[in-house]
């Protein structure tokens, strides 16, 4: 397995992802501001001003717009990458929607924050997981580097022939959008010619005139959304095999789910982004004190990694469910997937929501949760970190 | 620049949009885009909002467009027309596709364009795509069945009133 030596800088996640824009070199980027993802449309339109890269910068009046551009211009023939959070997200996403049925590839990087009311501007994942049942793929990163990572992966992914989806890069706002950590980057050369040329049939601006966005009646509209459907269920393979070449060339490996001292785990933590870094401290802890305890943290959420999920916590008593987000009179989505994916396993799951708002999630929760799993099951969600829920990481 | 009489004229000749399609007879809308198609030499690229036009000449397998034609929504013709063109910029700035002029055209309904596409009219329009929008202007939407629009006449009767 190749390992380049690579030079550290110390860069926030929003940086690092601007970086990976500035390698893959976009042909088109419309863009709007909004907390916490302005630092990557601004850090690259420095690039784009430094002339670093000739990408053809959209400064669009609306995310609606931003998103529309991105499809016209994707399926114009043109790579392209934009970038939003929270209710830029929401507002984006009746074309995100269209975008996965169009099949137009375009990369979206995500500042992942809460949604209004009231108006938050921190990290939570309700954003991203409005967007859940898009057709568009979402992977979320735990730190810079992953963002880095995964934006660079983010075009071979999604514009796989087998796939032709649009995808969501997210990251954690501020937790890891404005947190700067040493980052490796890849060289310039070696980045591109991972990420490849931008190649889809029937491009608008290339060979034969196609119409796109037609209308479809229910004698047609089924098996189209099917065909999509289906793409993204094939994205799980084309998840790994880029992924995997990522660890062949440059010695990285970031696979659907990242699981942290789970071998012979009897209790575990299932969560996604930022907060397994906490979560990875407090197994450390306890496995220091004899306790088999271990972090399933996921990368790639749409779409759901069902049996590598079933494999890493196959022999895994009770798993403690950490969702970021809600669904409010009923159990939050991380749930509602692992549930699906450990059907029968014998996996005893529990749901715990935390960090709304961009609450933290200090250790003591994850202790509480660990704590919680040794005693016998309750019904229901637990809370952690909210005022008056019994935790003890109180704010 | 052919006259509006010549262009009818050569009807026959054009190739950009096609008969077959499922608009009213009588409905004002093919003529305008056949004309307007018909007018501009060269490639072209049509962008469509939702709206009778789209809804009546793309049925699936069938399209009623000779030239390539893109439709998302229906507030957003302007952007997505924007995104064509701005990736025309870029693709021929890199080389990647030929010399060629293109023509950008964008056709939306009043609703399209005098409410809900407006802020979307408003952006593409300040940022200067080098494109045309075409209004066509039946004065409602018609395509859900006679309801006003910013471009109706004062006291002109709807579907609720009729
Ligand atoms: C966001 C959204 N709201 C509502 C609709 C429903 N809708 C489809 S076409 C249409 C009216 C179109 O009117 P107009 O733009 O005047 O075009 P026409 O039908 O007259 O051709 C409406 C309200 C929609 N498709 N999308
Ligand atoms: S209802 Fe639509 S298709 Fe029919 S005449 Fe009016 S605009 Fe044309």
């Amino acid at each position: 397995m190749a390992k380049l030596e690579l030079a550290q800088q110390v860069l926030t996640g929003a940086e690092a992802a601007a970086h990976a824009m500035r390698q893959i070199r976009p042909d088109v980027v419309p863009l709007y501001p909004i907390t916490p993802q302005t630092p990557i449309i601004q850090t690259f339109s420095r690039f784009v001003a430094d002339g670093e890269t000739d990408t053809v910068l959209l400064q669009v009046e609306s995310e609606h717009s931003a998103m529309s551009a991105a499809v016209g211009a994707a399926l114009a023939g043109a790579r392209t990458i934009t970038a939003t959070a929270s209710q830029g997200l929401a507002l984006m996403v009746e074309v995100v929607y269209i975008a996965a049925g169009l099949r137009a590839p375009v990369v979206i990087a995500v500042g992942n924050r809460a949604l209004s009311g009231p108006i938050n501007i921190h990290g939570d994942h309700s954003d991203g997981m409005l967007a859940r049942d898009s057709g568009a793929l979402q992977v979320y990163a735990q730190d810079a580097q992953e963002a880095y990572d995964l934006m660079l992966m983010a075009p071979r992914i999604a514009e796989h022939p087998r796939v032709l989806l649009p995808i969501m890069v997210g990251q954690d706002g501020f937790n890891v959008t404005h947190s700067a950590e040493p980052v490796a980057l890849l060289p310039d050369a070696e980045a591109a010619a991972f990420v490849g040329e931008y190649e889809i049939p029937y491009a608008l601006l290339q060979g034969p005139s196609s119409s796109h966005g037609v209308f479809a009646m229910p004698d047609s509209y089924f098996e189209i959304r099917h065909q999509m459907i289906s793409a993204a269920e094939a994205a799980r393979d084309v998840y790994r095999e880029v992924t995997e070449d990522y660890r062949r060339r440059f010695g990285r490996y970031l696979p659907a789910l990242d699981c942290y001292r789970t071998d012979d785990a009897e209790r575990a933590i299932l969560l996604i982004g930022s907060a397994a870094g906490t979560a990875k401290d407090v197994v450390d802890e306890l496995r220091a004190a004899g306790e088999k305890v271990g972090c399933v943290a996921v990368r790639l959420y749409r779409p759901f990694p069902h049996e590598e999920l079933r494999a890493a916590l196959a022999g895994v008593a009770r798993v403690a469910v950490l969702d970021r987000a809600a669904s409010p009179g009923a159990f939050p989505p991380l749930y509602s997937d692992a549930l699906a994916a450990l059907y029968r396993s014998g996996v005893d799951l529990r749901s715990y929501i935390y960090g709304l708002g961009g609450r933290d999630l200090p250790q003591g929760d994850v202790h509480r949760a660990l704590r919680e799993l040794a005693e016998p099951p309750r019904a229901g969600i637990g809370y952690l970190g909210l005022r008056g829920d019994g935790g003890d990481g109180e704010p | 620049m052919a006259s509006l009489k010549q262009l009818a004229l050569r009807e026959e000749e054009q190739t950009g949009f096609f008969g077959g399609h499922s608009l009213c007879a009588g409905c004002g809308i093919p003529p305008i885009v056949r004309t307007v198609l018909g007018s501009i030499p060269g490639k072209k690229v049509a962008i469509s909002a939702t709206g009778c036009l789209e809804v009546a000449t793309t049925r699936y397998p069938f399209t009623a467009w000779g030239v390539p034609w893109i439709h998302v929504a229906f507030e957003n013709a302007a952007a997505v027309a924007g995104g064509v063109e701005a990736a025309y910029r870029a693709l021929s700035q890199r080389g990647k596709i030929g010399e060629e002029p293109v023509t950008f055209v964008a056709f939306a309904g009043d609703g399209g364009t005098y409410d809900i596409g407006l802020q979307a009219l408003s952006g593409a329009l300040e940022r200067g795509h080098r494109l045309i929008y075409v209004c066509y202007n039946n004065e409602a939407y018609m395509n859900t069945g006679i309801q006003r629009s910013g471009a109706s006449g004062a006291g002109s009767p709807s579907a609720a009133r009729t």
